[in-house]
């Protein structure tokens, strides 16, 4: 059990440290977050022809109203947190790869919701935006996370040995 | 009694675990959340040019200094003293190549921005002292004087000027950030070429749709970023941009944007989360032990 805290930790740390890198950003980070903001404004465009993605901007022709999606802001995060969980439970590789797949479809779907009802909401009120950036979608994106992690936890083969608090050795373990 | 003390100190070495993956993750969550321009990878950039950088004087580039589609063959002067680069020279590699490519979202970003105010037909040096805002200008904008931009305490202010042709100034011509701001939080989109005359100071970043040209003294604190055409400099540019926490556009068109980064999860509902996961694996498995 301590293994998987310690492992768990280490991953943690790793992973956030690599993402921070310049080439990491650039190869990765930066070209994912211009990604998000395409996908949340084609899905806007759908029944909304006042939306455009500049970059990472989001922008109202409209109005003139716009949202930047920062580094932070990009679902990468947490989709680590959950990432490293994963690689660090004792669990066949297998289910670790259908958890992670199913994670990160989890926190991004999710994510470009939060974008495009971020979106609307601060159009029509800063402080509903505020508010809902701050506090709601928040509390939404760790309950996506956690939930994705107890059914995964649930989901996975009793056989493990986890009473040695080790993980299998070999991917068909289970 | 002895099997409390272990498992208490267990418990205990156990939280110390939680709580240290927490801080960790926080921290470098904080980081990752610093806000970013609309740049994008022009940022470590002093100079960019499509067909040609020029050193025409002696003249310092302090910053990555990139040309993209042409190559080395078309940078002249640089990086021999007296024209001297701190920084990288990307010649037509694929840094540039993105840098150009993000620089035509950049400019584009700036020409969809609504206008606070049109200042068409009017010397920025007569408009007297301007709050963050977007100004507008049909055709060219000129400066003769001072411009003075008041950030109003906010470090992350914001003010970019779009102007529909030419930006000149007169020798002389200087632009200053009071009350907190930076230059980094100032804008140029100019519709086709920038000139900067002898010994004007500007401050900001340069996003000419063509060309950019720094006559004999000047310079720049920030960025000279040329789309189609070529910068050619007598005078000094430098990237004073790296720590700067805003996005460049005016807040009240980024709600969050400046100072505030809100991103995803917070540092603390990092570390909830994280403590969170860790705990309910840590209770699995246990339960899976028994």
């Amino acid at each position: 059990m301590t293994r998987f805290l310690l492992l768990f930790a280490a991953l943690l740390v790793g992973l956030l440290a690599a993402e921070l890198t310049p080439p990491l950003q650039r190869a990765v980070v930066e070209p994912w977050t211009a990604l998000l903001a395409r996908a949340s404004v084609a899905l806007v465009t759908l029944f909304d022809s006042h939306a455009a993605a500049s970059g990472k901007v989001i922008l109202s022709t409209a109005n003139g109203f716009a949202i930047s999606i920062e580094a932070g802001c990009n679902g990468v995060e947490a989709a680590i947190v959950l990432i490293s969980a994963m690689l660090a439970f004792p669990a066949p590789w297998k289910h670790r790869a259908i958890g992670i797949l199913a994670g990160l479809l989890a926190v991004q779907l999710l994510n470009v919701v939060r974008v495009i009802s971020l979106f609307y909401l601060g159009q029509w009120s800063t402080r509903a935006f505020e508010w809902a950036h701050l506090y709601v979608w928040q509390g939404l994106i760790m309950l996506d996370v956690l939930i994705v992690w107890l059914v995964w936890i649930r989901t996975l083969p009793t056989a493990a040995p986890f009473a040695a608090g080790v993980a299998p050795r070999t991917a068909g373990a289970s | 009694m002895n099997l409390d003390f272990v498992s208490a100190s267990r418990a205990s070495r156990q939280a110390r675990v939680f709580l240290a993956i927490g801080a960790v993750a926080a921290g470098l969550a904080s980081q990752s959340a610093l806000a970013q321009t609309y740049l994008g990878t022009n940022q470590p950039f002093a100079v960019m040019g499509a067909t040609a950088v020029t050193c025409v004087v002696a003249s310092a580039v302090s910053g990555d200094l990139g040309i993209s589609p042409n190559g080395a063959a078309s940078i002249t002067g640089y990086p021999v003293p007296p024209c001297t680069v701190t920084g990288t020279i990307h010649a037509a590699d694929g840094v540039a190549l993105t840098a150009q490519t993000d620089l035509v979202t950049a400019y584009n970003t700036l020409s969809s921005l609504s206008c606070t105010a049109n200042l068409s037909g009017q010397d920025l040096g007569t408009v007297g002292v301007l709050i963050p805002g977007v100004y507008c200008f049909n055709s060219s904008a000129q400066l003769t004087g001072a411009l003075i931009l008041d950030a109003g305490g906010d470090p992350n202010a914001a003010f970019v000027f779009k102007i529909g042709s030419t930006l000149t100034t007169a020798a002389g011509a200087s632009v200053s950030v009071i009350n907190g701001g930076s230059a980094c939080g100032v804008s140029w989109r100019v519709g086709s070429s920038a000139t900067l005359g002898t010994t004007t100071a500007l401050l900001g970043n340069i996003v000419a749709l063509t060309s950019i040209t720094g006559n004999t003294g000047s310079s720049v604190g920030g960025r000279a970023l040329a789309r189609n055409g070529a910068v050619t400099l007598s005078g000094n540019v430098d990237n004073i941009c790296g720590a700067y926490g805003g996005t460049g556009i005016p807040a009240g068109l980024v709600p969050g944007g400046g100072s505030k980064a809100v991103p995803t999860l917070s540092q603390w509902a990092m570390i909830l989360l994280a403590v969170l996961l860790a705990l309910i694996g840590y209770l699995a498995m246990r339960r899976k032990s028994r």
